[in-house]
């Protein structure tokens, strides 16, 4: 498996300039700029004309920048965001393994037109439905660009809710599942045991680094977060200090 | 998930003691599964297969939906005695491959055509029971189009006696078995029947109060199946813990119109008076309205049955 140093991954709305400025403030090792989750439906063409400027802010502060893109707007995302600048594609509500596929054809295509090397944007697979998670070995095995296999915003798509333990309900179970799957095909697996309150990515910096501690224990190597302040606690749960 | 149907309570009733199967339409439960099986001895079984086709009407007089637990080992002869009219769905206890629901499915099909009953009415429950239930989950719980809820509230005593693991333990033993069958069911788009871990060291089925909190966390995750019980005192817990108060309802009517308002300004999401507002607790908002709107026409539906009962006795 290829190490991958890039703990904190900063989820940031695309068409929001001042929260992408926020966040290249931020020690956070990606910035992911987000043309989907935090993009109302008004503003996702918006949010697509407004990358390569996104883009363009990341890479002056030397972010390494992944892009996530929707699952029914995907060609024009893809097509939007395809550049030297841009390692990877997050792929939101992965479920089809014809979908991977046609997406790494696309992104080809894309590559040989911008005389890019082919096979250099690489993807990674956000399994939010049960659909997505039933066929996840399928799906991480669907395309030699799919480097890492996250949980994504599982728990609002799936509705998963906290129990009276304060777990989320099903989410031990997908979160093993997951890195198990992940390891058994030498991928990266993204993720926090997150527990209630925390919701959809978001939580208080003391959460954000329990969840992180606890991913990490786990088998968890990087986190998506959704906050700049949750970008210090992740890189402090993945420290050496906090064996 | 999109529920199609009320089934928040149960009663599991021995069909060889009169005294419970007469009294069962009485209790306020969405269904009666009535047993061939556990509560059955080995003896009886042959004798209590004649019982089924008069108990059927008897137990759905109040409104309740009639099931029956057939016997896995006597799959065949158990069936043949209990497709009859009135029936809603055959329980099939330690399911464990796809082969034998199909072989249950098309048993069902020759006695419903056989029996003048609407073809593909009658619903298949494949419970798992055993280790090589689940690792055969995906592929039984897509094995029928008749098998419409799946999953697993808890390891049950089968469960526990085959993976040899203790039933009463204050934490959660089932976690890999219930996420794998709760899984599958989502992924096939059925009724999921799950239940969150509530611990119960004590053993007991006839705790009112400990069934509420365990149906109440169970709707509060958005689960809406009951596993049902066995004494009449959950009952009235089951059927209020799953179904919304009128706090939620009234809150759910308050989420859509602030969710219309942040649409409205081309924002996803806001916090309002302490709660998030988006897309996902504006879905949440929807099912609970639906949900509350189906639990409501059920309760009708029972209250009316039960008063037609009365008034053919009066």
């Amino acid at each position: 498996m290829t190490i991958n140093v890039n703990r904190s991954w900063l989820m940031v709305p695309t068409d929001q300039p001042d929260a992408i400025s926020q966040a290249c403030d931020s020690t956070a090792s990606v910035i992911l700029l987000d043309l989907f989750e935090g993009v109302a439906q008004s503003r996702r063409t918006f949010a697509r004309e407004s990358l390569k400027a996104a883009i363009g802010q990341c890479v002056t502060k030397k972010k390494t920048v992944y892009v996530q893109i929707s699952p029914d707007q995907w060609e024009s995302d893809v097509r939007a965001c395809v550049c030297q600048e841009v390692s990877a594609l997050v792929v939101a509500r992965a479920e089809t393994v014809e979908h991977i596929q046609a997406l790494d054809a696309l992104l080809l295509k894309e590559e040989n037109r911008l005389s890019l090397p082919a096979h250099s944007i690489q993807m990674v697979l956000c399994l939010e439905t049960a659909r997505g998670h039933q066929d996840a070995y399928a799906l991480g095995a669907s395309s030699k660009r799919v480097f890492a296999l996250s949980l994504g915003r599982v728990d609002l798509v799936m509705d998963l809710r906290p129990e009276p333990s304060g777990e989320i309900h099903l989410l031990p179970f997908l979160m093993q599942r997951l890195i198990i799957l992940s390891r058994t095909l030498g991928l990266m697996a993204v993720g926090a045991w997150w527990r209630a309150p925390d919701r959809g990515l978001n939580a208080t910096a003391d959460n954000t680094f329990k969840a992180a501690r606890r991913g990490r224990a786990v088998g968890f190597s990087a986190v998506m977060c959704v906050n700049p302040q949750q970008v210090e606690p992740i890189h402090r749960a993945y420290s050496q200090e906090a064996i | 998930m999109n529920p199609k149907k009320v089934r928040r309570s149960g009663l599991t009733m021995p069909i060889v003691t009169p005294r419970f199967v007469d009294n069962a339409w009485r209790r306020g439960c969405d269904y009666i599964t009535l047993d061939l099986e556990d509560s059955v001895p080995k003896n009886r079984k042959a004798f209590a297969r004649t019982l089924v086709k008069e108990a059927i009407p008897n137990v759905s007089q109040g409104g309740a939906e009639a099931f029956v637990r057939i016997n896995h080992e006597s799959m065949q002869e158990d069936t043949e005695a209990v497709v009859w009219p009135g029936l809603k769905r055959i329980k099939y206890p330690k399911t464990e491959t796809a082969e034998e629901v199909r072989a249950l499915d098309a048993l069902i099909s020759r006695l419903e055509k056989e029996r003048g009953i609407e073809p593909g009415s009658i619903e298949i429950d494949a419970s798992i029971e055993t280790a090589r239930g689940i690792v055969n989950v995906y592929e039984i719980a897509s094995a029928s189009a008749r098998i419409q809820e799946f999953g697993a509230t808890n390891g049950g005593y089968d469960m526990s006696r085959d993976l040899g693991v203790e039933m009463f333990v204050p934490f959660d033993q089932f976690v890999y078995l219930r996420g794998e069958a709760e899984l599958a069911a989502r992924a096939l788009g059925l009724g999921v029947r799950a239940s969150p871990f509530v611990p119960n060291t004590s053993g007991s089925v006839s705790d009112g109060d400990r069934a509420l909190r365990q149906a109440k966390a169970a709707w509060a995750c958005g689960l809406m199946v009951g596993g049902g019980g066995l004494n009449p005192a959950v009952v009235e817990s089951h059927n209020a813990g799953y179904t919304p108060t009128p706090d939620e309802v009234g809150n759910a009517h308050w989420v859509l119109e602030q969710y219309a308002l942040i649409e409205k300004e081309e924002k996803c999401w806001a916090e309002i008076e302490g709660q998030v507002i988006d897309r996902y607790e504006a879905k949440r908002a929807q099912l609970t309205l639906h949900w509350s709107r189906l639990c409501e026409a059920r309760n009708r539906e029972k209250k009316l049955a039960v008063e037609k009962v009365k008034e053919g006795q009066a």
